[in-house]
């Protein structure tokens, strides 16, 4: 009798683990499927492309198409495997002034990545890390931390522009950025500027690219454009300059202008992609509190 | 035969709390149903939004039914935060959306952490940064949760933060993949 209790608890368990596994084996496989898919589409172009880096994939772009550098831009998370730098993001119209050091590195489908952003040169505003299983962010000057488990096992999503802009029947519109769990924080306006590939690009009559430069030794495409009126409004500027990373997508430098005047300014002031380095990681301090969001 | 029938019954209700996710579910917690709270829902001060912070109401005709939340540049040093308290939903993933539209919107990393509240801390299932400012206007996809939980959207300030911040509506479409 206790040998058929036992079978019957056991199968149970099976049953429901094998229920809930399933679900999140299929999910996985079909994320890991297609980074297996592009990674092979590389290397079969990597020849023909004319732009010469070392360390890195060489992915080809058409310039005159437009959908395919607004994808560059938004999926740029799938075109680079470790990158290492930092930025300045200042706004004359806000007053904000950050500088953002940043480190991402995958290897052996694990990643690890730090940023850390400073206000005015001297206030530390917070510092996030990531590494086997677990997110770590502090805030110092509320002298607080966060701590969350958060298993990532991909870069997530990419996406086709056609896919990304819906509009609904009442007449709103859904951006549906690429899903992914890398959460990095401020660092993400330069290495995955998901808003401006879509809202800044969402009108193609409004901007073209105007060449190809050198900018820290790397090929950035230079895109110029006039702001539709709701970023006319909302930004306190008329027209727009991007220059973008060609191989990866990484937003190098940007600026919004009215009169001739610069308003936003986002500049990378150093940055290596593909190459060797180590990730620092958040060191939460012992007389932190922790904060728990959402009780 | 006792024994046989104690540990069925035991497993017929542990399989009826996962499949009515134990606490009060939302009624849109089916595949393909949808969750829409707006800031102050239904009401100003509404008890399914949790403020903290001095959240400024304001009406502005480009904001979804009219109004929304503002927490200008705060000069103290704390952690600000503004709750969507959605019904738990359990069984079902949910893709997050908030409405950014208002001009004043302007955070430049704007956080955004779903959980499932049914437990103390509940489960975090969604962890995503916005750029208010340079965000196109209308609905933007904050992303699919890591499971198939969720509850309490919250958006979350935690450093004085340039710029403002604004809290609209937020929306939850659920599926089961």
């Amino acid at each position: 009798m206790k040998k058929m209790v036992a079978s019957i608890a056991l199968i149970g368990c099976v049953a429901i683990a094998s229920v809930w596994g399933s679900a999140e084996w299929s999910d996985l496989k079909k994320k890991i499927g297609k980074q297996e898919e592009k990674a092979i589409t590389v290397t079969v172009n990597a020849a023909t492309n004319e732009i010469q880096q070392q360390n890195e994939n060489i992915n080809p772009l058409d310039l005159k198409n437009q959908e395919a550098i607004q994808e560059r831009m938004l999926n740029s998370y799938q075109y680079f495997n470790s990158v290492k730098g930092s930025f300045h993001y200042a706004s004359k119209d806000i007053g904000f002034d950050y500088t953002v050091n940043y480190q991402l590195k995958w290897k052996n489908k694990k990643v690890k990545y730090y940023v850390k952003t400073v206000e005015n040169n001297k206030n530390v505003i917070d510092e996030l890390s990531y590494d086997t299983g677990e997110l770590k962010a502090i805030y110092p000057n509320v002298k607080k931390y966060e701590k969350i488990k958060v298993d990532i096992k991909s870069k997530g999503e990419s996406k086709k522009i056609g896919e990304v802009v819906v509009k609904n029947s009442d007449g709103t519109k859904e951006y549906r950025y690429p899903e992914t769990q890398l959460n990095l924080g401020m660092a993400e306006n330069s290495l995955h500027s998901k808003e401006i590939a879509v809202g800044f690009l969402e009108e193609k009559n409004l901007w073209t690219v105007k060449r190809t430069e050198q900018l820290l030794g790397r090929q950035v495409v230079v895109i110029e454009g006039t702001l539709n009126s709701y970023y006319q409004e909302k930004l306190k500027a008329d027209t727009f300059t991007l220059w973008m990373d060609q191989n990866t997508g990484i937003l190098m430098k940007y600026e919004t202008i009215r009169n001739e005047e610069i308003i936003d300014l986002l500049e990378t002031t150093n940055i290596k992609i593909d190459e060797e380095f180590e990730v620092d990681i958040v060191t939460i301090p012992t007389t932190y509190d922790i904060y728990t969001p959402g009780q | 035969m006792k024994k046989f029938q104690v540990l069925f019954a035991m497993l017929f209700v542990f399989a009826a709390f996962v499949s009515f996710g134990g606490i009060q579910a939302s009624a849109a917690c089916v595949n393909g149903g949808t969750d829409v709270m707006d800031n102050d829902n239904n009401a100003i001060g509404s008890s399914d939004n949790v403020i903290v912070g001095p959240w400024e109401y304001q009406k502005s005709t480009n904001s979804f039914r009219g109004d929304h939340r503002y927490l200008a540049s705060p000069s103290t040093s704390t952690i600000y935060e503004y709750d969507w308290r959605f019904s738990s939903c359990s069984g079902q993933y949910g893709h997050v959306y908030v409405y950014v539209w208002d001009t004043k919107f302007t955070n430049q990393q704007a956080s955004y952490r779903m959980y499932n509240n049914q437990t103390i801390p509940g489960t975090q299932t969604l962890n995503v940064y916005l750029n208010q400012r340079t965000a196109p206007g209308g609905w933007n996809y904050l992303g699919k949760t890591t499971q198939a939980k969720t509850g309490v959207l919250a958006l979350v300030v935690p450093t004085a933060a340039s710029g403002g911040t604004g809290a609209d509506a937020a929306k939850i479409d659920y599926s089961s993949y």
